[in-house]
This record gives C-alpha cells, sequence and structure tokens, in this order.
C-alpha cells in the first residue's frame, strides 16, 4: 500500500499540489505587474475540510482496495486508471474581484498583495512539509525502525 | 509534484528578462537625452517605449510574458534657439529629444521594483522546491 493511499497523506499531497498551482498562478500575476489591462488571477481554495473528512470515513475501504497496484499516469487523457486524480480539479483559477487600485492602464496587480500571497502559500507550504515529515517519522515509529 | 513550482520560477525568470530589456532601452533613451539631429531636416533622437504581451506556452500550458513591439514616442519635441548649431532652422531654433529625464527615472524605478518582485518570487518558489526535495532525506 503506497502512502499516497493514507487518507491523511492524501490530503496533505493535494494541499501541496494546490499550494504549488498557486504559487505558479501568483508569479503569472506579477510577471504581468507592468501589462497593461492585465488583471491578477487566484485559485479557488478546495474545501480541503470536507475533502478530509470524506477521505477518512474511506481509511478502511482503502485498504481493502488497497491491492490496486495502479499504473502511473504520465498524462491526464489516460483512462482505465483505478488511482483517483483529485488533484486535478484544483487548478481552478478565478479572477480576483476586489483590487483595491487599478493603475490608469488597466492593470491591477498589486506588487505588495502577491508577494503576500506567495509568502503566504511558502509558509503552509512549511507546515505541510513538516507536518509530512513528522507523519513519516510516526509511521516509522509504528515500524519499529526507530 | 515539483513542475508547478518549476513552472513559476521560469515565469518569474521570464519577468525579470522582460524588466532587464525595459531597462536596456530606458538607458538608451537617457544616453540619448541630448541627441540632436546634423541636419536641419532631420529629426531629432525619438524617445522609444517598450510593450508587453502574453504568448501561450504550448509546451507548458502557461501563458509567457514577452516583449511586443518596441515602439517610437510620437510626441512633440522640444525647441531650443541655437543659431549656430549645424541643424538650425532658419529662424534658429534646434529640435531636441522628446525625452524626459523624470519619467525616465519613473519608469526605471518601476522596472526595478518589478525586477525585484520576481526575483522574491523565485527565491519563494525555491524554497518551497527545496523544502520537498528535503523530504527525501528525513
Amino acid at each position: 500500500m503506497p502512502t499516497k493511499d493514507l487518507s491523511l497523506f492524501k490530503a496533505m499531497f493535494t494541499k501541496m499540489n494546490w499550494l504549488e498551482q498557486r504559487q505558479k498562478v501568483l508569479a503569472e500575476n506579477i510577471a504581468n505587474a507592468n501589462t497593461p489591462d492585465y488583471r491578477p488571477h487566484d485559485l479557488v481554495e478546495p474545501d480541503f475540510k470536507s475533502l478530509l473528512s470524506s477521505s477518512t470515513s474511506k481509511i478502511t475501504l482503502n485498504s481493502s482496495t488497497g491491492s490496486s497496484t495502479g499504473v502511473i499516469k504520465t498524462d491526464s487523457q489516460h483512462i482505465g486508471m483505478t488511482q483517483s486524480s483529485g488533484t486535478q480539479e484544483v487548478s481552478k483559477t478565478k479572477n480576483q474581484r476586489d483590487n483595491y487600485e487599478t493603475a490608469p492602464d488597466g492593470n491591477s496587480v498589486i506588487i505588495e498583495e502577491q508577494l503576500l500571497k506567495a509568502n503566504q502559500t511558502a509558509a503552509e507550504h512549511r507546515f505541510i512539509t513538516n507536518l509530512y515529515a513528522k507523519q513519516v517519522n510516526i509511521l516509522r515509529t509504528a515500524l519499529g525502525k526507530k | 509534484m515539483g513542475m508547478d513550482l518549476l513552472k513559476a520560477m521560469n515565469m518569474a525568470s521570464m519577468g525579470m528578462k522582460t524588466q532587464g530589456i525595459r531597462m536596456r532601452i530606458i538607458s538608451e533613451n537617457l544616453a540619448n537625452s541630448n541627441t540632436t539631429a546634423k541636419s536641419p531636416n532631420d529629426l531629432p533622437y525619438q524617445r522609444q517605449m517598450v510593450t508587453f504581451k502574453n504568448i501561450l506556452n504550448r509546451r507548458t500550458g502557461v501563458s509567457e510574458i514577452a516583449i511586443g513591439n518596441i515602439i517610437k514616442d510620437t510626441s512633440d519635441f522640444g525647441m531650443k534657439y541655437d543659431p549656430a548649431h549645424p541643424a538650425a532652422d532658419e529662424k534658429g531654433y534646434i529640435k531636441t529629444p522628446n525625452v524626459n529625464s523624470l519619467v525616465e527615472m519613473m519608469d526605471m524605478r518601476e522596472a526595478q521594483r518589478s525586477y525585484e518582485a520576481n526575483l522574491g518570487m523565485i527565491e519563494i518558489s525555491k524554497s518551497m522546491l527545496m523544502r520537498t526535495v528535503d523530504l527525501l532525506r528525513s
């Protein structure tokens, strides 16, 4: 059973994927900080609470279907794989509505705001990676290899 | 996993590149802020401006920023009374470039700020990537 099937790991995986995609969107915003008529984007935050609760309820189900060895998907168009791709639906971008200022050329990117968001994303990412390391340590302890 | 961070860094580097080109054009303008014509029929140095555009990179699926056309500022030239100048017209006036050093300074500051923001983005993305890589060590 790969660690990806464990509920918490799966949730962390989704969260990290979301953070990385958000970072990409923020980088796009900053790169376009001087493009006329450009409006900044942001990612829609998925409902991590329901994601976690739905995955924790399946914790016993997963172990019963844990025999699925799953082929690695190298393309999103591949079909017939048993692995659920819950990470793909995360990447919904939305136009940011509440901008506090728009330049005369129609650009509404505030660099400070975008950098703030990027730092927030990095902090959350650090949190998740620490959590991941902790979780792995807990598993190691349970396996008696410490 | 991690690919999006690489894309983010790539995007930020494209932003830095465009701001660098913008900086080059600004310094050209500043360097030529006193370049007049050689004869009365010629025009003096014309201020240049950069335009930005987005190109969709089909390989990565992201729209990258790039420099569009470098266009010339068509605003009016300044006039200066200097009858001894070879480019002076019959009334003794010469045309001076339409470069305003204050405007160029403002542009330069803006380019610098955007460049720094992109640099910050690269640093943040790099630290995130390094933390992900460090997970392998634990």
